[in-house]
């Protein structure tokens, strides 16, 4: 970005910073996650100046892109919880299956333990966003993106197998 | 048949009468189109203002600069947004000051000579010297003209609206938005033989913004001259706003019939427009 696309997409967001929020909240009905929908939208700008600055309306712009942002949000999270729900159904069978009569205890102590399965659970349960959950780990949003990766494709090994 | 801008404004009006809930219900069937559905942005950007300037008026607006300090800080790439240095004293703003004060005096004296002395008490003026501001009140028994800034209110300006309300003024020269972040500090008004002064100031940080009406009850004396230092004129509903840039600091002036009203400030181009905007709105 040149210093003049700098200050635009500066301007933009202190403009529509509240109005995309409102959009964003009035569909996502949770205040995190409607932060980070806003802050992903101007994410995108910053990676994309030209097409915002050179937009006949970047307002217009920035809003279709929020809704293609809080699509793939919705999309992303009911991945989770699809991944989350076949995972402990899994666990539970194997627990009906077992005569091992702590083995509910174990159930507890393994997903209690397991970051992979808490991490996708901070999404898909609790309804935290990548920075809430980022913060609670002490990592960069883009690391906390990446982890939630690889547990999403840990647990769906574990399903596969 | 209706005009084109008439049928946009029956079209976007609709919306006026709507309760929030019905406002975000429309929103949230507009994020809901699947895709390839195309909205009507026009509806959306006009229901987003629609519910932002409602919330502004509740004072439950989110604060944008504390969000973009969060976007810079998680969100934005590396490198985009750098810091800027702290701005240096701002002494060419008190040197403005001192020539303010400078013209004042002037046009104090010079009134004293054109009133007369018989009509003008010079005596009665009461100068107070503050560290940020000079004053000067008619010392006006019962007649108090200053006015405690209500710095618990969200609506900018409001004290300065209310007096001119209460004097059955209905000219529209008072803005009802001013950039997030700045917040009254100090609002005071005086009244010299020619003409009514009031003086709103608000900061954000270091920054300063200033908003000066005149209601003269002689001819307007202000005469705008088209120097180099003048960025744009910006024409709303038939009235002329002079932007002028000077010593990085913007100043709009203009005259509505008897009032003559300068804001002045760290405000950027795209502010001032929206501060301008903001006086004809409802």
């Amino acid at each position: 970005m040149n210093l003049q696309q700098n200050e635009e997409i500066k301007q933009l967001y202190l403009e529509m910073y509240s109005k995309l929020f409102d959009y964003a909240f009035s569909f996502l009905k949770n205040e995190s996650l409607a932060e980070e929908a806003v802050q992903n939208t101007f994410q995108i700008a910053c990676q994309k100046p030209e097409k915002v600055c050179n937009s006949p309306n970047p307002q217009g712009w920035l809003v279709i892109t929020l809704k293609n942002v809080i699509s793939n949000t919705v999309k992303s999270r009911e991945t989770s919880t699809r991944i989350l729900t076949e995972y402990y159904k899994l666990r539970v069978r194997e627990i009906q299956e077992s005569t091992d009569p702590e083995a509910l205890d174990i159930l507890y102590h393994d997903l209690t333990n397991m970051e992979e399965y808490q991490l996708v659970k901070g999404m898909a349960i609790d309804g935290k966003s990548y920075l809430e959950l980022a913060k609670e780990r002490n990592i960069s949003v883009e690391a906390c993106r990446k982890r939630m990766q690889r547990a999403r494709e840990f647990l769906q090994g574990k399903i596969k197998k | 048949m209706p005009s084109i801008p008439d049928r946009k404004n029956q079209k976007l009006s609709r919306f006026d009468p709507m309760s929030d809930e019905e406002l975000r219900a429309f929103l949230q069937l507009d994020a809901s189109k699947p895709e390839g559905e195309a909205s009507d942005m026009e509806e959306v950007l006009y229901v987003m203002e629609l519910l932002s300037v409602r919330r502004k008026e509740k004072g439950e607006s989110r604060d944008p600069y504390q969000a973009f300090e969060e976007f810079k800080a998680h969100y934005a790439p590396e490198g985009s947004f750098p810091e800027i240095a702290p701005a240096k004293p701002k002494i060419h703003f008190r040197w403005n000051r001192v020539v303010a004060i400078a013209a004042t005096l002037a046009l104090l004296l010079g009134m004293i000579m054109t009133v007369g002395a018989s009509k003008f008490d010079f005596f009665q003026i009461i100068a107070k010297w503050t560290k940020e501001t000079f004053y000067t009140g008619k010392a006006i028994s019962g007649n108090q003209m200053e006015a405690e800034p209500d710095i618990t209110s969200d609506f900018p300006y409001a004290e300065l609206q209310s007096i001119l309300f209460e004097q059955n003024v209905m000219e529209r020269i008072v803005p009802t938005w001013v950039p997030e972040g700045f917040e009254q500090q100090e609002f005071t008004s005086y009244e010299l033989p020619q003409c009514k002064d009031y003086h709103a100031y608000h900061h954000r940080g270091e920054e300063e913004l200033n908003f000066e009406v005149k209601e003269w009850f002689v001819e307007v004396p202000l005469q705008v001259e088209r120097s180099s230092s003048l960025l744009e004129v910006y024409t709303l509903e038939g009235i002329d706003y002079y932007i002028f840039e000077n010593n990085e600091e913007l100043q709009v002036v203009w005259v509505s019939n008897e009032f003559e009203c300068v804001i002045s400030g760290d405000i950027s181009l795209l502010e001032a427009k929206q501060m301008i905007d903001s006086i004809k709105k409802d």
